[in-house]
């Protein structure tokens, strides 16, 4: 009897042990499966909110040295170092130092410089607006919502394959059908194949298209949900500097007219630190908040002194030739001063545009800022300029000075002709537009885009405050047709994708040149 | 049984021969233990003359005249005869009989005999784990087990090392094995068992061993035993030994402070002469006056005599003739621990009697790392119990507790906070504590000396002082290790079954729980913490899983047949949970969440994974001579998509004891043989990811308050197990009088459907997918000789040499031919891991240039045979990459010995690999300096330094940007390893006797000795692939210490 209990109880042990089939289907906590992410706008808009948290979060998009990678901020710091009017006075940890010293190309094999790291960011966030706009036809919600995101999603396409351009490719003017970046608009799935590269006119074509489509689905009016999106007036203001690149100054004037439309304005305060995206002319931002804020890996840490760390061990001053093309009357002036070192020396020009609300609390005061008001009433007036509407132009310069420096006044200036170097004064209405630019935009645009754009070389000297291994005199920056400042495509991508060809690596093309569409294998 | 013998020798007695001719003396000796055997009956063959053996071993026989012949017989030894001719003294050694010498070794799901198995197995028992002076038993198994290749592993204490059986088993998917202990999938750490615990460690090699662990079992199974009880009377057993350690590997070859400042001035020279455009006068007077802003500041400068700008000569380019340094402070000196002591103390019982059978173990151990404050703690109980509760009911316990505790560094690879690398390359100009300008140390109120933390300008690892870091920072690492392994099993092979004899029903069940709980603490005031007043994170993990199987076995022997079938189910469930919270702005010193000011991270997520599955195995022999075995087994995995979760997988066996054939009897010289063949198909699902088929947004990127998603993986239903079939045989043999016992085996394998990340463009957004891409085959020989060449009374030598070869190979890739990543690709046709790199031509002797070769290409891209060209242009060397050698030796293998003469026993393990090559990315970081202040390898001493000079190291420079993935950092990897060498002594049983204690032996042993590379400071053990990287160095242990049984 006791025998038969016992095996009963064994039995019964032995055989509720489950065969439930649900068992096997496992599921993660941290994620969710994509396929019904976009079914809704609610998904939609979840979908946009993480590429949003993609354009600041640090550290995502390298295998290391994570620290200089947050973001179009970090590649905006980076185009500035790569000009002449940024000085990074010594290498410090190493963070930007590479970028400075053109240092970066051969390091294409590496996950860990730019090479991988803008050519994954831009492409990172192409694949996740790629997915939302195949939604476009199926996403349930609010029509007004659903264009919205649609207008965001478009917008940060048109944003991407800009930026990727200007980046790994020449100038767009004079080098219309030289080879640019691939170009993809379907969403990706599991063996999608690798692209030749399209020429710069296709992948303008593209962004102009993109950024069009984006203008049209906000015009409808639809507030910004959050500080970090794309309405209406960034939407234009990305299409104006699109536009700008190309050298379509009209469409350029046009919508950086409408991107000064809204509520946003100019405004007097220039010594608030930049570091906070609600500010009166910040058009488009991100709005960090203290959970989600963080030390080093960000825009100020690098910047400002008074934080120590990277800012003190690299500062980041202005060239004295910049510095000194300022008036003492222009209130920007604060931005740069003589910073007394240790051992009570001094160093020329020390930045102080940017700076933590609170230094002692780098996780909140530490918004990052992508486009201000200035900037589009510059690219009026240069458009204005080169439309040949010179007393426009004049004027508008005018205005925007009304902001800064008291009794500005440039209707002295005429005519659109810049130097072949940069230093290469020629007093034209044009070069003084260009320099209030580059004093209005030190830090948060990207010089070196410009200079690409406007077809200009440059020089650096240790007069301008620049350390020697700054200067390379060995590179061709005094040459628009350099390759210099066009990024090697990451091995990585060359590996995986056998139409691809690499810029050279070197300054100047030897025997070809790099870019040469007869060298694209698709041919 | 004595009390059998004790009869069988009063009534041999009786007919001791009265009348001789001839005395005949000697010693019987057991040749598994050397010791004397009493009781063995002698008989003059062909008469009655018989006698016995004292209890020293010892007999005395009169042999009538007319005989020649004496034998000796004992119960489960083989019978020995011997011819006189006319000798008065013969010595003999008994062996086992064939049978009972054959060893009983774990399989899954039960045991077999060593002859009666068809697979690939090799077992390392207690006394060759004990060998190694190992806080992980991982790391005890290099060299013990052919076919089986391991990495060095981490010096910390406490880190075991990687193994890989066989070869490669997979790419992306794990290539490690399975670890089973007690007969249960262990997901705990191996760190938390007790090597002095286990018995035994198996290793399943082939199909046939571990087809039968069918979802895990294609990297090979190691099945851990632990000790059990046995009959009999109380053992109870101490183990005391201490130790001291050291790094083992030998440090790089760097250059001294003299020889660093001249480099660098030549370096910042060649960059202004090279690449700036100035002539030699020029760059040098640039190079003079850049030196101080190179090096840090005259602070800096050890020579007080000269500042930075002139304690170069310009005329030669060296160190003025009377430069005196005020320091020169070895970095890698400083951050070890000259005096890391290893203590390790265990307490042993076991005991039982028919019915129930026990094994206690209590065990401490406090191992001390060679890296400051870095130290692993263990103390670890087990217990085990099998009781026989009626005739066909028996039921046991196995338990185990096991708290660690390890401090080790937070970082790891180039961060500045790795020991490792900033220490490793810190410029020998640079002091590890604070001086004045005029170069004396500064020191505190106390006359202590401070570490200089580089705030004053140092260019390297400014703000960090990697020693003082050590310190000042926490990273602790706690575990608590249970399991439990229970048994319940009705019926057996039991007269009492009646007509069910044989058939039995076994539910078993096992459970691991990690509970692990990591500090990780930041100092406020240097370091990394410095810009956020210091942090404090909190890591709370813990790992659950059990396995649950029933399994209902006939196992019976009819006379010469033995049949055995088995038949079962199991569930396997894992599950893992993490909670994380950090704080910044610290209370200094307090290493809690609580008096930190700022919340700044905290997250919690879970992971599932399961498996079920359905099993069986058919076994048939006969007469020990024919042995037959099929295995089957279907598993679930929760891994993959529904429609193709479910894989099959098999194998068959075949042995035969062609010793055991009457053709064969004639072979004297033959003691054993055995032939055997296997094949079968085994699967893997272990992708890095548990969720491996399923397309995601990634829920962890809210925008503000708003909650954000990105996308961060793609979908492929498709994705399946991958497959791995072989083929294996073996040859077993027991020759010359049991002097030499050898095996020999061969296999071959084909993995399919190997499991991969398939890159994809970056240009898509993403790097890769998984999926199932190709196959590749592992072909390979591995043979183990062992040479009893001396079997004397109190001198027995023997010696094992090993060797063994993989041929890897890559058959087939879906889509294309070549998966490219860094420096290695794989490529159908070559072995995996091939490395695909630029190759470099020499330096120009006229500039000091790097040279490359290149080559033209045809339509498809391919080199054109013998279209190479020498060139300095990068964009065409970085076109022109060249298939090179891989990771994998040539051959492999290792020897070892063991002697005991007398009371003293002596032993030692070298392992050698021989061929392959590493990419040696420590060595080019330090031939290629990045940043001022790095420091360089002494091969830099070789470099181009005018027109005319040949040489294969170009000019040096700080942050060249000559290419970096070039051939010259490929490294021969063949190395010759010391790994163990022990002497002990037994005191005498005389002396031990009056004290009570059964036997005491003491010991000194060396462990991880010394290592011979091509390159000093490479770490040829790295990892299977052939990298390096900035890493705990592998220790050394010389140690002493004692066994008591008592």
């Amino acid at each position: 009897m006791k025998k038969i209990f016992l095996l009963a109880a064994i039995a019964t042990l032995a055989f509720t042990t489950s065969c439930d089939k649900e068992a096997l289907n496992t599921t993660p906590t941290t994620a969710v499966s994509g396929d019904f992410m976009l079914e809704n706008t609610e998904g939609g808009l979840m979908a946009l909110n993480g590429t949003y948290r993609f354009f600041w979060q640090w550290g995502s998009t390298t295998t290391s040295n994570y620290h200089q990678s947050f973001g179009p901020q970090s590649y905006a710091l980076m185009g500035d170092l790569m000009g002449e009017d940024m000085v990074q006075a010594a290498s410090g940890n190493g963070w930007f130092w590479y970028d400075y010293t053109y240092n970066v190309k051969s390091r294409y094999t590496s996950g860990g410089w730019r090479s991988y790291d803008c050519w994954n960011y831009y492409y990172k966030l192409i694949a996740n607006v790629n997915y939302i706009i195949a939604a476009e036809e199926t996403m349930v919600g609010s029509e007004a919502d659903v264009k919205y995101i649609m207008g965001n999603a478009y917008a940060l396409r048109a944003y991407a394959y800009h930026y990727l351009a200007m980046t790994f490719a020449r100038s767009y003017i004079g080098h219309e059908d030289r080879l640019c970046v691939p170009l993809f608009t379907e969403p990706t799935v599991a063996g999608t194949e690798g692209k030749p590269r399209s020429t710069n006119r296709e992948v303008y074509a593209q962004a102009m298209a993109d950024i069009n489509h984006a203008c049209e689905l906000l015009s409808q009016g639809q507030a910004q949900k959050h500080i970090t999106h794309i309405d209406r007036f960034v939407a234009n203001g990305i299409k104006a500097r699109i536009a700008l690149t190309m050298g379509d100054y009209q469409t350029a004037y046009d919508a950086a007219k409408i991107a000064i439309s809204g509520s946003k304005k100019l405004t007097k305060v220039v010594n608030a630190g930049y570091n906070n995206a609600s500010a009166t002319d910040v058009l488009w931002g991100a709005e960090i908040i203290t959970a989600q804020g963080t030390t080093n890996p960000q825009f100020l840490a690098h910047m400002d002194i008074a934080f120590g760390g990277y800012g003190k061990a690299s500062r980041k001053c202005c060239s004295a030739w910049l510095y000194n093309k300022i008036s003492d009357t222009d209130a920007r002036k604060v931005w740069w001063n003589y910073e007394t070192l240790e051992d009570g020396k001094t160093k020329g020009y020390q930045q102080y545009k940017f700076l933590f609300a609170d230094v002692s609390d780098p996780t909140t005061g530490a918004d990052h800022i992508f486009m201000r008001v200035p900037e589009m009433y510059l690219t009026i007036a240069e458009c204005a300029l080169r439309l040949g509407r010179e007393s426009e132009a004049q004027n508008v310069l005018n205005e925007f000075m009304t902001y800064r420096q008291p009794g500005y006044n440039c209707s002295s200036k005429t005519g659109t002709a810049l130097g072949t170097l940069t230093t290469n004064e020629t007093g034209s209405l044009l070069e003084e537009i260009i320099l209030q630019r580059r004093i209005e935009l030190w830090g948060e645009y990207g010089r070196i885009y410009d200079i690409k754009r406007l077809r200009q070389g440059f020089e650096r000297t240790s007069s301008m405050g620049h350390p020697t291994a700054g200067l390379r005199q060995d590179l061709h920056f005094s040459d628009p047709e350099t390759f210099d400042w066009v990024l090697t495509i990451p091995s990585a991508e060359i590996d995986a994708n056998p139409l691809m060809v690499q810029n050279p690596l070197g300054s100047a093309a030897e025997g070809n040149y790099g870019d040469d569409p007869s060298l694209n294998p698709a041919q | 049984m004595k009390k059998f013998l004790l009869l069988t020798l009063s009534v041999m007695m009786g007919f001791t021969a009265l009348f001789a001719q001839q005395k005949v003396t000697g010693t019987v000796t057991s040749s598994e233990d050397g010791a004397p055997m009493p009781y063995v009956t002698v008989v003059v063959t062909g008469t009655s003359v018989t006698t016995q053996t004292d209890l020293d071993g010892k007999y005395a026989i009169n042999v009538p005249a007319g005989s020649n012949v004496i034998s000796f017989t004992f119960v489960g030894m083989q019978t020995v005869t011997a011819e006189l001719n006319g000798r008065a003294i013969v010595d003999i050694t008994m062996y086992p009989d064939a049978i009972a010498l054959d060893d009983v070794i774990v399989v899954a799901y039960g045991t077999a005999k060593k002859s009666s198995f068809t697979g690939s197995a090799a077992t390392v028992k207690s006394e060759k784990i004990s060998k190694r002076t190992v806080s992980n038993v991982t790391k005890a198994i290099e060299g013990l087990v052919a076919g089986v290749i391991t990495t060095s592993g981490s010096g910390q204490p406490g880190e075991g090392a990687s193994l890989r059986i066989r070869g490669y088993g997979s790419i992306n998917a794990s290539s490690s094995p399975l670890y089973v202990v007690d007969g249960i999938p262990f997901d705990g750490n191996i760190s938390s068992i007790n090597p002095n615990d286990i018995e035994n460690m198996t290793v399943l090699k082939d199909a046939s061993a571990s087809a039968l662990y069918g979802a895990r079992g294609a990297n090979g199974v190691v099945m851990i035993t632990t000790k059990r009880g046995s009959d009999g009377k109380a053992n109870v057993s101490f183990k005391g030994q201490v130790g001291w350690q050291s790094r083992s590997l030998k440090r790089y070859d760097m250059v001294n402070q003299k020889e660093f400042v001249e480099l660098t001035y030549e370096a910042l020279k060649n960059k202004y002469y090279t690449q700036g455009g100035y002539s030699m006068d020029e760059a040098k007077s640039l190079a003079a006056s850049d030196m101080g802003k190179t090096m840090g500041g005259e602070l800096y400068n050890p020579y007080k005599n000269y500042s930075w700008n002139s304690v170069i000569d310009p005329a030669t380019g060296l160190l003025m003739d009377d430069a005196v340094s005020a320091w020169d402070e070895d970095w890698m000196n400083e951050l070890t621990n000259q005096k890391a002591l290893r203590q390790e103390y265990l307490v042993n019982v076991t005991g039982g009697n028919e019915q129930t059978k026990y094994a206690l173990s209590l065990g401490y151990l406090k191992d001390q790392g060679v890296l400051i404050t870095t130290l692993f703690s263990r103390y670890s109980a087990r217990v085990n119990v099998d009781h026989n509760v009626t005739k066909w009911l028996s039921i046991g316990l196995n338990s185990s507790y096991a708290f660690t505790n390890s401090n080790s560094s937070q970082y790891s690879g180039t961060q500045t906070g790795n020991a490792w690398y900033t220490a490793q390359f810190m410029a020998p100009i640079y002091p590890v504590y604070e001086k004045n300008l005029d170069g004396t140390d500064v020191l505190d109120e106390n006359g202590k000396r401070l570490y200089d933390y580089g705030m004053n300008g140092r260019p390297k690892a400014s703000r960090f002082n990697v020693i003082g870091d050590l310190y000042d920072n926490e990273y602790r690492t706690s575990r608590d290790n249970a399991g439990v392994r229970t048994y319940l099993m009705l019926g057996g092979d039991n007269e009492a079954m009646g007509a069910l004899r044989g058939l039995s029903f076994t539910i078993n069940f096992g459970a691991d729980l990690v509970n692990r709980n990591i500090s990780s603490y930041y100092n406020p005031y240097h370091g990394d913490g410095t810009s956020t007043e210091g942090s404090i994170a909190k890591y709370n993990t813990r790992t659950f899983s059990y396995t649950l199987n029933q399994i209902l076995k006939y196992d019976r022997r009819f006379e010469k047949h033995h049949v055995l079938a088995q038949a079962g189910h199991e569930y396997y469930n894992y599950g893992y949970s993490y909670l994380y919270a950090e704080r910044t702005k610290v209370y200094p010193g307090i290493t809690e969440l609580a008096p930190a000011v700022n919340v700044t991270d905290n997250n919690s997520y879970l992971e599932a994974y399961h498996i079920e599955s359905y099993f069986g195995r058919l076994a048939y022999d006969f007469d020990d001579k024919y042995y037959l075995e099929g295995t089957w087994r279907t598993d679930g995995s929760s891994r993959f998509y529904k429609d193709n979760r479910w894989g099959q997988f098999w194998s068959v066996g075949a042995s035969w004891r062609i010793s055991a054939e009457n053709f064969m009897k004639n072979a004297s010289w033959i003691n054993n043989m055995s032939l055997r063949a296997s094949y079968g198909s085994l699967g893997n699902d272990a992708l890095d990811s548990y969720y491996a088929w399923q397309s995601f947004y990634d829920l962890t990127w809210p925008n503000a308050t708003n909650p954000g998603a990105l996308v961060s993986s793609l979908e492929n239903k498709n994705v399946t197990w991958e497959k791995k079939k072989s083929w294996n045989f073996g040859l077993d043999a027991l020759l010359f009088n049991r002097v030499l016992n050898l095996s020999v085996e061969h296999y071959r394998s084909t993995t399919d459907d190997m499991l991969l990340s398939f890159p994809m463009p970056m240009s898509t957004g993403f790097t890769g997918y998984n999926a199932n891409v190709g196959s590749m085959t592992n072909n390979g020989i591995e043979m183990t000789a062992t040479v009893n060449w001396l079997n004397k009374k109190n001198f027995r030598a023997s010696s094992t040499v090993m060797f063994y070869k993989n041929w890897n190979k890559v058959v087939k890739l879906t889509d294309d031919n070549t998966i490219t990543s860094g420096v290695r690709v794989i490529k159908v046709g070559m072995p995996i891991y091939t490395y695909y790199i630029t190759k470099c031509a020499g330096v120009d002797p006229a500039t000091g240039r790097q040279l490359y070769w290149a080559y033209e290409k045809d339509e498809e891209g391919e080199r054109i045979e013998g279209s190479d060209y020498i060139t300095s242009n990068e964009t065409q060397a970085t076109n022109s990459k060249y298939y090179l050698d891989s990771r994998d030796p040539k051959f492999q293998g290792s020897f070892g010995s063991d002697f005991q003469m007398g009371p003293v026993d002596f032993s030692f393990l070298t392992t050698f690999s021989y061929g392959g090559h590493i990419y040696e990315s420590l060595y080019q970081s330090s031939m290629e300096a990045t940043y001022g202040g790095d420091t360089w390898n002494k091969n830099i001493l070789r470099r181009w330094q005018k027109p005319g000079d040949v040489t294969d190291v170009p000019a040096v420079m700080i942050g060249s940007g000559r290419l970096t993935n070039v051939d010259k950092w490929l490294v021969d990897a063949s190395y010759f390893a010391i790994k163990s060498i022990q002497l002990g002594y037994t005191l005498p049983a005389r002396w031990t006797k009056k004290a009570n204690i059964g036997a005491l032996r003491v010991f000194l042993m060396g462990d991880n000795i010394a290592m011979f590379s091509h390159l000093n400071g490479m770490d040829t053990q790295y990892d299977f692939t052939g990298g390096t990287s900035w890493s705990y160095a592998p220790v050394r242990t010389f140690s002493c210490g004692i066994d008591i049984n008592f």
